[in-house]
């Protein structure tokens, strides 16, 4: 954090809503994520707690009635995203590759694996000889067995999980920095997730890919990334090194996911967390997670937590942690 | 412990569009469930383990093999089944934003079964469907919402009342909580647990989930390409897995702490694809993926072994140089 040359992607206070026929839906509330050059970090949340948002705004892919109130991204030294009073700057960031969630639907159906990993070589890499030697490798990258065979394969006539090895062949196939991948597993049949977590996890070690991870399992947070964003509906209420966060989770709805989940140990089942996230038209002015948690005071109603530094790199937006730390964060203040 | 549910040679294969090829979705299983316990029926998409769930409760008829609930012969569809019976084998399904209608009150989708099954009309049905709610833990005042004004796990709840409803013994739950956050999984969770414990019920869960069933569940059968590879206790099967598929199911488990990475098995890693259930690999199913395949496994289907009382496994790996000709006496063994 102390380098500025070392960080690959920079999000700063941002807040994205979407326009309904109902008012505004007021989803993102100042995120701020850093992610380093080579690093994967893994942004962890339950449905609708504006995890895809946050990537979506990165790439510069939401949908026609988001409106953008706030906010800055840098991708690799370049501004790629600003909102001031008077006007929003925005560009699609180079060397930003994205993996989503469903394999199916992001590969198009009426043309073969090769015409579609052949344009992304074209024109994302710029590569104009030997563009199906090119495309091959990528999917060699993936490894996917018998590359050749599947370069003239149509979507239909692979399985999931070779699906969504062609469509990392493909983020790869651009020679992105950083790679943002979409809940990339959840489609896919837990021992198929294991293998196309391990290539995750190897790809971007070996080529020093920075890579966001989004996904609802702390188990595959864990088990893939250095550091981990807990977002709670479209705020971030906890980060830290994925070994803090399960050795100490400060954070109530930390605290309350982990426990939520079934363990291999067979402890038996938690109670899990009452109610459900808020209703984004009218979200509570304090903390959003206080009407659900067992802590709140009259405070955490009134005003939104600033981030503490508990530990090291360990940051926690919560008011019990006011008095433990004192050393708060610099992007703290998200008035 | 008395068998409520016994399942024997149950086969289930659908026809495609090539005369003669069938997919063989369920082939050969066999497993009892015994009162009050949860059986929990494990695998991964294509493995069958949904349409044995559908056959039980009678959605499909099975295309040869026998279904034995309380000692009754219930081996056909639903449509030949007596009310008697629909009342006592009830389901719940996966996804609950499909499985109620969208245009019925919350009422009327409790209420249904209750008209059908208790002949229940009027303040005696409201009476009755309140009762129900309160069971699942819900307020009164979601008697006139309908499903679309309500969250998932709550929908799931009321899936669940609807199944309560007409006072079953055996309850199939087809991944209920798989399309649910964690958080949520672990009140519907909860509550299934408690209202097991209340009303006296027995579960035939289905899942992919192997953590969870590591909670729940009494005894497992775990399913790859329509076969039982392997059965038992659950703790047992937890801390000594036996068939190479088990062992690569548990070493694929994202885990949390470092005490359950200790329960994973070490020495096997996942690699290859699910085949398509329509061509089946000749042999043991597992061989195109298992790093101990022999010849005899490409070859010969392996027979069932019990390695320990109530545990089955599938894999020549314990067959002990038996082959696949002596598979009949292996299973007469078993099963009786």
């Amino acid at each position: 954090m102390d380098n500025f040359d070392n960080i690959a992607l920079k999000i700063e206070n941002l807040r994205v809503y979407y326009k309904v026929y109902k008012g505004v839906l007021k989803v993102l509330d100042g995120i701020n994520i850093e992610v380093m050059k080579g690093e994967r970090v893994a942004l962890v949340g339950e449905t609708g707690c504006g995890k895809t948002t946050t990537l979506k705004s990165v790439m510069g892919i939401l949908a026609k009635n988001a409106i953008l109130t706030s906010g800055k991204i840098t991708v690799m030294g370049e501004k790629i995203l600003e909102v001031d009073e008077e006007r929003i700057f925005q560009k699609r960031p180079k060397g930003v590759a994205m993996v989503f969630q469903d394999p199916t639907a992001a590969l198009n159906p009426v043309f073969t694996i090769g015409e579609q990993l052949d344009l992304v070589v074209r024109y994302a890499a710029g590569v104009t000889t030997n563009v199906k030697e090119h495309a091959i490798n990528a999917l060699k990258l993936a490894r996917l067995p018998d590359a050749s065979r599947i370069y003239t394969n149509y979507p239909f006539q692979l399985s999931g999980g070779m699906r969504q090895r062609v469509c990392i062949a493909m983020a790869l196939a651009a020679n992105p920095n950083i790679i943002l991948a979409d809940e990339p597993t959840t489609n896919l049949d837990v021992t198929i997730q294991d293998q196309v977590l391990k290539l995750l996890k190897r790809l971007s070690t070996e080529k020093e890919l920075a890579m966001i991870l989004v996904t609802h399992s702390l188990g595959v947070a864990r088990e893939t990334c250095d550091r981990i964003y807990v977002m709670y509906a479209g705020t971030i209420v906890e980060y830290a090194s994925s070994e803090h966060i399960f050795k100490n989770p400060l954070h109530p709805y930390t605290q309350r996911l982990i426990a939520s989940i079934p363990r291999l140990t067979g402890e038996g089942i938690a109670e899990g967390i009452k109610g459900r996230i808020p209703d984004y038209l009218n979200p509570p002015k304090g903390c959003r997670f206080a009407p659900r948690c067992e802590f709140a005071t009259e405070k955490c109603f009134n005003s939104k937590p600033p981030l503490y530094e508990v530990e090291k790199g360990h940051f926690v937006a919560c008011f019990l942690y006011e008095k433990k730390s004192e050393v708060t964060h610099p992007n703290a203040d998200n008035s | 412990m008395q068998t409520i549910l016994k399942v024997q040679n149950l086969k289930k294969y659908f026809p495609t569009k090539k005369k003669g090829v069938y997919v063989k979705a369920v082939d050969e299983i066999s497993f009892d469930i015994f009162e009050q316990d949860v059986f929990a029926l494990v695998g991964e998409s294509g493995s069958g383990k949904s349409t044995t769930a559908y056959t039980v409760v009678g959605m499909y008829e099975p295309t040869s093999g026998k279904i034995f609930y309380k000692n009754f012969d219930i081996s056909y569809g639903v449509d030949k089944r007596p009310l008697k019976l629909k009342q006592e084998i009830q389901i719940v399904f996966q996804d609950p934003g499909t499985s109620l209608n969208p245009s019925k009150t919350v009422l009327q989708i409790i209420g249904a079964p209750l008209t059908i099954h208790k002949k229940l009309r009027g303040k005696s049905l409201i009476e009755e469907v309140l009762k129900l709610l309160e069971m699942v833990e819900l307020p009164s005042d979601y008697l006139y919402k309908l499903p679309r004004d309500i969250g998932g796990g709550e929908k799931q709840l009321i899936a669940i009342a609807r199944a309560l409803a007409p006072q079953p013994s055996f309850i199939v739950l087809d991944e209920p909580t798989s399309a649910l956050d964690v958080s949520i999984q672990a009140k519907i969770i909860k509550t299934l647990l408690r209202l097991k414990e209340e009303l006296k019920l027995t579960y035939l869960f289905i899942t992919h989930d192997l953590s969870l069933v590591r909670n729940i569940s009494n005894r497992i059968a775990i399913m790859y390409l329509g076969k039982i590879v392997e059965q038992g206790p659950t703790d047992r099967i937890f801390s000594d897995p036996a068939h190479p598929y088990t062992q690569m199911l548990l070493s694929s488990i994202p885990v949390l702490t470092k005490d359950e990475e200790a329960l994973k098995p070490k020495h096997i890693e996942s690699t290859g694809e699910i085949p398509s259930p329509v061509n089946v690999p000749p042999g043991c199913p597992f061989h195109t993926r298992c790093p101990f395949a022999k010849q005899i496994c490409r070859e010969k289907e392996p027979p069932y072994v019990e390695i320990e009382p109530g545990r089955i496994v599938r894999c020549h790996l314990f067959s002990n140089g038996t082959d696949g000709s002596s598979k009949d006496e292996e299973e007469v063994q078993t099963w009786s």
